[in-house]
């Protein structure tokens, strides 16, 4: 296996080299054919699927099953973009990313023209203009977290992210304007009206959702590479490494993780967003603290601080077990139930990663090696001693 | 706020009650953070196969329901405890070894031990939910104190305490008086408070790192265990996420008293069951969980070495 | 000369245990400052008072005629102060280069939106860095290494990189603990070749060294510290007459003045 991203990794190489030879404008070309190219085979999946064509057939996800499992997948893979800033790139444990999620959906469903009589909304504005707001609402709340949380060691930070996610849901459930347990349905769906085009994205336009879905992700995985590749980039990478020395190299430690977090809960302000409105209804109950823990799994599965390991973990965490499922006829295997058994199942798999190949399966190239040994600054049993 | 004053006497001794029980569990998380510095996320199901133990091993294999009562009510209690304590103790103990020990080897980064044992506790969990193990719904607990009006109580403060809730007060006084003798005056446990104090000496000392780990696992999982039977004697049932918001309450108790502090974690767990039920006078039931989840965060930005600070002898 | 970092009257207390007890020195401008003193004096909290690692629990310092006490470490930085470590604090899983562009970087501006957006100034910034990290690289004789892990060089051009990326950072003053810890004869030359260069282009250095040779060989002046407090301060070939200091690296006799290394030809096994 590391043979293979070995080679991997000089093809790679080469190709930068090549592409870093070429002038400017040829380059930024270069880019913009590079996501062009991505846009349009991603948008060729779904097309593929419904005709039921291979290789989508020979695991069973066609037609409307398979889209269903597509945007899913491009929803998680949203998440886990996210997740992979704070986790990944920053390397802060945050277990309850979901709670941005939520923010996200219940910005939208208070702010368009919710409910069936349109009763659950701060103002009533039309579904796109909500978006930037989602976004905003996502990245106050990381900010709003952050702040005075990131200052706390690693463990403590967990459960207090983990105590947020159920914050934010049981406030949820508690307050009036969200209408409690009830759950905010009837959420309009976004309407495109252009002269020369018209579309109402319902439950029933298929795969036009997975359309939005993939702008999201490029963004999302441009904006990733872009910090990583900066100065912003090498700051996180020199925090998860040894957050003293980077201190005494001048990084502003606590401004760059809280900045991780804001920038990690932007793409799920826009998951937010597109799961309310397609899904039109939600509840608490739709963002159980399971899901921050899943999003998690899926991202250290897939590999931290990587893009392919982000994409990789959301189809494992998500379209795997539906496959499974699928071929299973939805009877137990061996005596799991494929649903609530794949979590037992992410579970140890948690643990060997961690054991056997502590970056995840597609880690990016720093963080292999990283997280095998931890030298003085990570180390539990064995204190550095600073006095002399 | 719409206060009902006479509830107090009621939330009082409940609320000790609830928090002793909390104590049980705090003492592993407590306890394992002392020698590792690290809290183990994987403590709640080892508190949750307890319970699970009991149902199964009393429950359906053996078929034994109370009531009973004389000779035979004690040494189902001993049995019901014992079974408990034991299995999560081996539960613990294999916890160790699997999710802890390699990447102790390795000299793991932090992130490495946090996230292996969510996955461990993840998939315990997630295991008991399986209909082969518990399934999805609560599951009634073996009975053995006889109840109804018929039944033993006693009335403190207005109160009626049955007798589970006694049991559970006695058990957690005992539990903690017993250890507390362990950590101070044993050998053992000098060894694991010099682990805990200062890693690299204790090793020089000649201290068997390993060992005292396992050791520390193995108590810290046997009181788990033993909260976790008394949960389904108090509460009737066990279900498959018993663990769950017992582990973030014995946690935050745990951080509340003073993490790495055994007397501190026995407070730090009365006072938050006190303030849980004491709060219900005043706010309705259902933000009660909240404020577990929102005094942690709080407790670790005002006062983040506890009530009682950091050292696990108190 | 005008002093440059004046340390005045620092006080640090750990709870009942005062690691620092009013220390005064003052190292002016383009000298060497060495501090010395037997283990546990206070070396290394000295250090950890002025970069910001703790605050003096009393006294002052100040860098340059404003006032440092209490800033955090980053800020320190930004006053032209910079360190190494006594226990090598490097980021072994990155390149050399790309540690000592985290140096280089300090003194960069780009923002998150110049990253996010690519702006002139992040490509500006970036190719320049590199430029500049790889000359520093040359400067500490370790531009062969750049591509390497920091974990895999070698403990003597693991001090010497730690000390590029320290530099990287355009210090005014720098601070040195310890860099020739665990170097053989051969490094060691080498290194105080280093910090003489270093001195030439203008920087100021504090240097925390146990080797006597080492020391005195560079420093223009020394501070001793023990038990926290200033024992004795001023030319090296004064201090190391100073029956306060023999006493307290051996206690008092000939084995002591050979301790703090009079015998210049003693090699390196002096000082301890």
């Amino acid at each position: 296996m590391a043979v293979v991203q070995e080679q991997f990794d000089r093809v790679r190489g080469s190709y930068r080299d090549w592409e870093a030879g070429l002038g400017g404008p040829a380059r930024i070309g270069l880019k913009i054919a590079r996501y062009a190219l991505a846009a349009f085979l991603m948008a060729m999946i779904p097309v593929l699927m419904e005709r039921g064509y291979p290789p989508f057939s020979w695991v069973r996800l066609e037609g409307f099953f398979g889209t269903e499992v597509l945007f899913n997948t491009g929803l998680w893979i949203l998440l886990a973009l996210g997740l992979s800033v704070v986790v990944g790139l920053a390397g802060l444990l945050d277990l309850g990313y979901v709670a941005f999620f939520m923010l996200g959906a219940y910005t939208v469903a208070l702010m368009t023209d919710s409910g069936n009589v349109g009763q659950f909304h701060l103002v009533e504005w039309p579904t796109w203009a909500a978006l930037p707001f989602c976004i905003l609402v996502a990245m106050f709340a990381g900010f709003t977290l952050g702040v005075p949380t990131l200052r706390l060691r690693g463990d403590y930070l967990a459960i207090v992210t983990l105590g947020f996610h159920e914050i934010v849901r049981q406030t949820a459930n508690n307050l009036t304007i969200t209408n409690g347990s009830r759950g905010i349905p009837g959420i309009p769906s976004p309407v495109i009206d252009l002269p020369f085009l018209h579309l109402e994205f319902g439950l029933e336009t298929r795969y036009y959702w997975w359309f939005l879905l993939i702008p999201a992700i490029l963004l999302a995985v441009l904006m990733i590479r872009h910090l990583d590749n900066s100065r912003v980039g090498r700051y996180w990478a020199a925090i998860r490494e040894d957050e003293v020395a980077a201190a005494a190299m001048g990084v502003p430690v606590t401004k760059m993780k809280v900045l991780a977090f804001v920038i990690g809960a932007s793409t799920s302000g826009v998951a937010g967003w597109i799961y309310a409105t397609k899904i039109s209804f939600i509840a608490p109950n739709s963002f159980p603290l399971l899901q921050s823990i899943l999003v998690l799994c899926a991202v250290v599965i897939g590999g931290l601080g990587s893009i392919s390991g982000a994409v990789l973990g959301a189809a494992i965490v998500i379209a795997l077990p539906e496959i499974i499922r699928e071929f299973s006829g939805a009877e137990p295997v061996l005596g799991f139930d494929v649903l609530t058994g794949r979590i037992a199942i992410f579970g140890l798999l948690l643990i060997v990663v961690m054991i056997y190949r502590p970056g995840g399966l597609l880690a990016a190239r720093r963080r292999r090696t990283e997280l095998q040994e931890a030298g003085a600054a990570g180390a539990v049993i064995h204190e550095e001693v600073v006095e002399s | 706020m719409d206060c009902n004053f006479g509830l107090v006497g009621t939330q009082l001794v409940t609320g000790i009650i609830l928090g002793l029980l909390y104590a049980l569990v705090a003492l592993g998380y407590t306890m394992v953070y002392g020698v590792l510095k690290l809290i183990n996320f994987a403590h709640d199901a080892v508190f949750a196969l307890g319970g699970i133990a009991v149902f199964f091993v009393i429950g359906e294999w053996l078929g034994l329901n109370g009531p009973f009562s004389g000779i035979q009510l004690m040494f189902m209690v001993l049995f019901v405890l014992l079974v408990g304590g034991l299995v999560s103790a081996g539960g613990a103990v294999l916890l160790e070894r699997v999710a802890y020990r390699p990447l102790r080897k390795r000299n793991a980064a932090r992130l490495s031990y946090l996230i292996s044992a969510i996955g461990a506790s993840f998939f315990a969990t997630y295991l008991f939910q399986q209909n082969f193990m518990l399934g999805p719904a609560k599951r009634g607990f073996p009975t053995l104190f006889a109840s109804g009006e018929e039944g033993f109580s006693v009335q403190i403060l207005g109160t009626r305490v049955i007798p589970t809730g006694i049991l559970l007060v006695v058990v957690a006084i005992l539990c903690f008086v017993i250890l507390d003798r362990v950590i101070n005056k044993t050998n053992t446990g000098r060894s694991i408070r010099a682990l805990s104090e200062d890693p690299v000496a204790a090793q020089l000392m000649g201290i068997n790192v390993d060992r005292v780990i396992v050791t520390t696992f193995l108590i810290g999982g046997f009181f788990g265990g033993v909260a976790g039977a008394l949960y389904g004697l108090r509460f009737d049932n066990v279900v498959w996420n018993m663990g769950f918001i017992m582990g973030i309450k014995a946690f935050t108790s745990a951080v509340l008293g003073g993490i790495g502090n055994i007397r501190g974690a026995f407070l730090g767990a009365v006072l938050l069951g006190l303030l849980e039920n004491m709060s219900t006078i005043c706010i309705s039931a259902e933000w009660k969980n909240v404020l577990a989840f929102a005094l942690l965060p709080l407790v670790l930005i005002f006062r983040p070495t506890g009530i009682m600070g950091e050292r696990i002898g108190g | 000369m005008a002093a440059f970092l004046t340390v005045k009257d620092v006080t640090m207390e750990f709870g009942g245990l005062k690691a620092l007890s009013r220390v005064n020195f003052e190292i002016n401008k383009g000298e060497i400052f060495g501090l010395i003193g037997p283990n546990g004096a206070g070396k290394t909290t000295m250090f950890n008072c002025v970069t910001g690692v703790y605050t003096p629990t009393g006294g002052q310092v100040s860098f340059d005629g404003q006032s440092i006490t209490g800033k955090r470490p980053d800020q320190i930085v930004d006053v032209g102060i910079c360190r190494t470590f006594q226990q090598i604090r490097l980021f072994p899983n990155m390149t050399a280069l790309e540690n000592v562009f985290i140096g280089v970087d300090a003194r960069h501006q780009t923002s998150v939106f110049g990253a996010l957006f690519r702006s002139g100034r992040h490509r500006r910034e970036e190719t320049e860095g590199e430029e500049q990290a790889l000359n520093l690289l040359e400067y500490c004789g370790l531009r062969k290494y750049a591509n390497d892990l920091a974990k895999n060089l070698s403990y003597g051009d693991q001090r010497r990189l730690e000390i590029a990326r320290a530099m990287g950072t355009k210090p005014s003053l720098l601070l040195l603990d310890e860099p020739a810890a665990g170097m053989n004869p051969v490094e060691k030359n080498g290194l105080r070749d280093l910090v003489r260069k270093i001195r030439d282009e203008g920087i100021t250095v504090l240097l925390i060294e146990h080797d006597m040779k080492v020391v005195m060989g560079l420093s223009d002046r020394v501070a001793v510290l023990d038990h926290g407090e200033l024992i004795a301060y001023g030319q090296p070939e004064d201090v190391q007459k100073d029956p306060k200091v023999i006493e307290a690296y051996l206690g008092s006799g000939a084995g002591g003045q050979a301790a703090v290394g009079e015998d210049d030809r003693g090699g390196d096994q002096v000082g301890r």
